[in-house]
């Protein structure tokens, strides 16, 4: 008996290791061109996922994030990548979320695509999403959303995750200290 | 005769009194062109003996109006209407990001920094207050 829950939870270690360390890729269309994370070699990918008409929890994460970016040197700025993920591509086109996108930070990229694209990708990276509609009429509805923001590298590894209520100071260095780790 | 006039501009633009219930440092997020919502935050004080709640907010820049809440459930945040907001005895409430806020749905126009967007608030003691409000760019650090 204390061998098998042993093993049991040796198999639970090995499978959250290969979870966490198990490589993604994915490609979508973005203000910058298609974006390819496996071609993002050297780079620390800043994934967020939100959509163009949230008025509260979006901003803040790309204000902060652009609050953060502005602070670095050119040399970390030219290893990152801020990719923003609308999920509401029935309202967001890679046009209007351009001039969105830009700004928070002429460098920041959005990308949306087909639902089938966004939802593999959302579910590779444990984020979730749903629709909420409270008037019941096409164009008026939210987006109930995951508020995290990911670090990852270019092999879809998660190097950190920064949490909507992370102090600023934190978010700062996280995203510093990852960068280090950047050839 | 100026001054004194000047000074009392410059206070009732900082702070909105009516009664029991007072307004401060309310401001509008500065949203990008083309957005179709955004939230308004304040903090809204009540000197009375007893609970005042807000019942409503509207403004001729959108065309919705709610009061809304976050509420973070199955790891999500989810962004939801409430019929009043409780402003308790001799408190106040906080409407900031993340949390409570005015929700404006629909503006009828572009938010352009700095412009005052006027927020009418009407609460269950009848009491009804009319905020200049600016919009702002809203620092993370500040908050």
């Amino acid at each position: 008996m204390k061998l098998l829950s042993y093993l049991l939870f040796t198999l639970i270690i090995l499978a959250s290791v290969f979870f966490l360390t198990k490589e993604k890729d994915f490609q979508i269309a973005s203000t910058q061109g298609e974006f390819r994370l496996s071609k993002q070699e050297n780079k620390l990918v800043v994934l967020y996922f939100g959509y163009r008409f949230c008025p509260d929890i979006c901003p803040t994460t790309l204000n902060t994030l652009s609050q953060v970016y502005k602070n670095l040197s050119a040399e970390e700025k030219s290893k990152l990548k801020v990719l923003f993920i609308s999920v509401d591509s029935k309202r967001d086109t890679l046009d209007n979320l351009k001039e969105y996108i830009e700004f928070f930070d002429q460098d920041f990229i959005a990308a949306t695509g087909a639902r089938d694209l966004i939802d593999s990708i959302a579910d590779d990276f444990g984020f979730k999403y749903s629709f909420f509609n409270q008037n019941g009429d096409d164009e008026n509805y939210s987006v109930d959303h995951s508020t995290f923001t990911l670090l990852i590298d270019s092999k879809g590894r998660i190097k950190d995750t920064i949490l909507h209520e992370d102090a600023f100071e934190i978010i700062k260095r996280k995203i510093t200290n990852n960068l280090k780790g950047i050839e | 005769m100026k001054i004194i006039l000047t000074i009392t501009l410059m206070l009732t633009s900082l702070i909105s009194f009516a009664g029991s219930i007072s307004v401060e440092d309310p401001y509008v997020r500065l949203l990008p062109k083309g957005s179709m919502a955004t939230g308004a935050f304040m903090t809204i004080s009540n000197s009375s003996e007893k609970t005042i709640k807000l019942l409503s907010a509207t403004t001729s820049k959108s065309k919705i109006t709610q009061i809304h809440n976050h509420i973070k459930e199955n790891g999500m945040m989810k962004m939801r209407e409430i019929p009043y907001l409780e402003i308790p005895a001799k408190s106040s409430v906080k409407l900031k990001p993340g949390s409570f806020h005015i929700m404006l749905m629909q503006l009828r126009s572009d938010l352009v920094l700095g412009e005052k967007i006027k927020i009418n608030l009407s609460f269950d003691n009848d009491e009804k207050i009319t905020i200049d409000t600016p919009v702002k760019k809203i620092n993370r650090k500040k908050m």
